[in-house]
């Protein structure tokens, strides 16, 4: 007895952590609520609530609509009027996809709370599941137009961008988060990846400060040093390249080969940096090797 | 001229476990053939998963190549093909950055396949390959390939029972994909310990 209902707390423990770290755990917390907590409901107390959200989102990631469509009559129950539970059933909609449905209820939501992110950010997904890229981007800046701090936003609306090769737009994007978070070394990552995607000496040379500083805030980087090793590479054997920088950029590639290895050995695990070095151009598959 | 095109054990239940284990991100990776085998009827005897962040970018899509490359240098490998499964449940086509991926690896084994994940058709009992596979021919085109030329080894009932088999342990949270690898080091791509239970 002791002992079982250990085991639930432990769950709930677990759940609430989730929850405050946004992890998409879809299935273990279908597994979990199914073996352990739906039957501890009751002793949750508000915070039951929560957990019937997080299980109903989870729920239709897995399509469990069994599972989902209790938790959704549970919290109708408890909240008829609650404009946050109406979303989870423009959720479900999704879900099932039937679109338009879904569509009707956020509207309906956002007429009568302007302040409504949450309900405009499902506007956006609406679109982009159905492969409506273009109205997402429209869609989403109008939101950011509202809602500039929304750090999420900006990095979902770069992702849109990358899949649609705008890279301008793209890195406009990573500029606003980096103005919000300058020492977010992921942030200065995603855009030297974008420039040098976009290829170009000026492009290389940006990207390979910009991983230079990823990896001087996070040394564990592993993108950060492999980029750094790649854009130094480059720039090394780039005949644009003035000497004094072709200097430069050697040392910081043998700096960032040696990081590499470092963290490697201390990992115990196969790495072949100085393959790449070899390898080096002729599987390049960005905007120089196109042209 | 009807050439063909098959997929080793190994091969298959990798590429479905990579869109199991994310099935809410687009997943990509790369099919390695025997070198020096024949560019008429391709044989996959492995897949590499390769990401499943922005697959757009480029950095680290080199890096992977690049170590690939120098993998299959050793192990009498070449990279000869492609599998990419789209973010979005109904999308079917190959995007701009498969075709451009697959082009490149058309540069270096011409008739390179493309073989596009059904997110349809994937179920925990697996009664469909769920896969359809296009070609690269010359002059840019790209020309889908019919059911009877596409074949999974030893036949397609075993691999399908052996693929729900796997997905029914959950082995698909042990698959390690590039893009796990660069998160944690440690991690190995070439997922070794995978390949001998799914042998």
């Amino acid at each position: 007895m002791e002992k079982q209902s250990k085991h639930w707390e432990d769950v709930r423990d677990l759940f609430r952590n989730w929850r405050e770290e946004n992890c998409r755990q879809s299935e273990d917390v279908v597994d979990l609520w199914k073996e352990v907590l739906v039957n501890h409901f009751s002793k949750l107390g508000d915070e039951g609530w929560l957990v019937l959200e997080q299980v109903f989102i989870a729920a239709l990631d897995c399509h469990s609509m069994e599972v989902a469509n209790f938790c959704l009559s549970k919290l109708n129950q408890e909240f008829p009027d609650s404009m946050r539970v109406k979303r989870l059933k423009a959720m479900k909609y999704e879900a099932l996809e039937r679109y338009e449905d879904a569509l009707d209820i956020l509207d309906i939501i956002i007429k009568k709370d302007e302040t409504n992110a949450a309900s405009r950010k499902r506007k956006v997904t609406i679109y982009k599941s159905q492969g409506m890229i273009i109205e997402a981007i429209k869609e989403l800046t109008d939101y950011l137009r509202i809602f500039m701090a929304d750090q999420e936003a900006w990095m979902e609306l770069s992702d849109l961008y990358i899949s649609q090769q705008e890279w301008n737009k793209a890195a406009f994007c990573v500029e606003e988060l980096i103005l919000h978070s300058p020492f977010n070394h992921l942030y200065l990552q995603r855009y030297a990846e974008i420039k040098y995607t976009q290829g170009g000496y000026e492009n290389l040379e940006v990207a390979r400060s910009y991983y230079a500083q990823a990896a001087k805030l996070n040394p564990n980087n592993v993108r950060a040093l492999y980029g750094l090793l790649l854009t130094s590479v480059h720039m090394a054997s780039n005949s644009k390249c003035p000497s004094q920088k072709k200097k430069e950029s050697i040392k910081l590639s043998e700096w960032a080969t040696n990081q590499l290895s470092q963290l490697q050995s201390s990992n115990d695990s196969k790495l072949f940096s100085s393959q790449i070095l070899e390898g080096m151009g002729n599987l390049q598959i960005g905007n120089d090797a196109k042209n | 001229m009807a050439s063909s095109c098959e997929l080793s054990k190994l091969a298959y239940s990798k590429i479905i476990l990579h869109a199991f284990k994310y099935p809410h991100t687009a997943v990509n990776g790369v099919l390695l053939a025997n070198e020096g085998s024949s560019n008429h009827s391709v044989k996959y005897v492995d897949a590499i998963p390769l990401f499943h962040h922005n697959l757009g970018l480029a950095p680290m899509l080199e890096v992977a190549l690049m170590q690939i490359d120098s993998y299959c240098r050793t192990a009498g490998l070449v990279i000869a093909g492609y599998y990419h499964a789209s973010e979005a449940l109904a999308e079917m086509s190959p995007d701009i950055v498969s075709q451009r991926i697959c082009e490149k690896i058309a540069e270096y084994f011409p008739n390179a396949c493309l073989v596009l994940i059904n997110n349809r058709q994937l179920a925990k009992q697996m009664t469909n390959t769920s896969l359809s596979v296009v070609q690269y021919c010359d002059g840019g085109k790209w020309k889908v390939k019919d059911k009877e030329n596409f074949k999974i080894l030893p036949n397609n009932d075993t691999a399908l029972d052996s693929v729900s088999n796997l997905l029914s342990k959950k082995l698909y949270k042990k698959l390690v994909d590039f893009d796990d690898h660069l998160d944690d080091i440690s991690q190995d791509w070439l997922n070794v310990n995978l390949k001998s239970m799914i042998d």
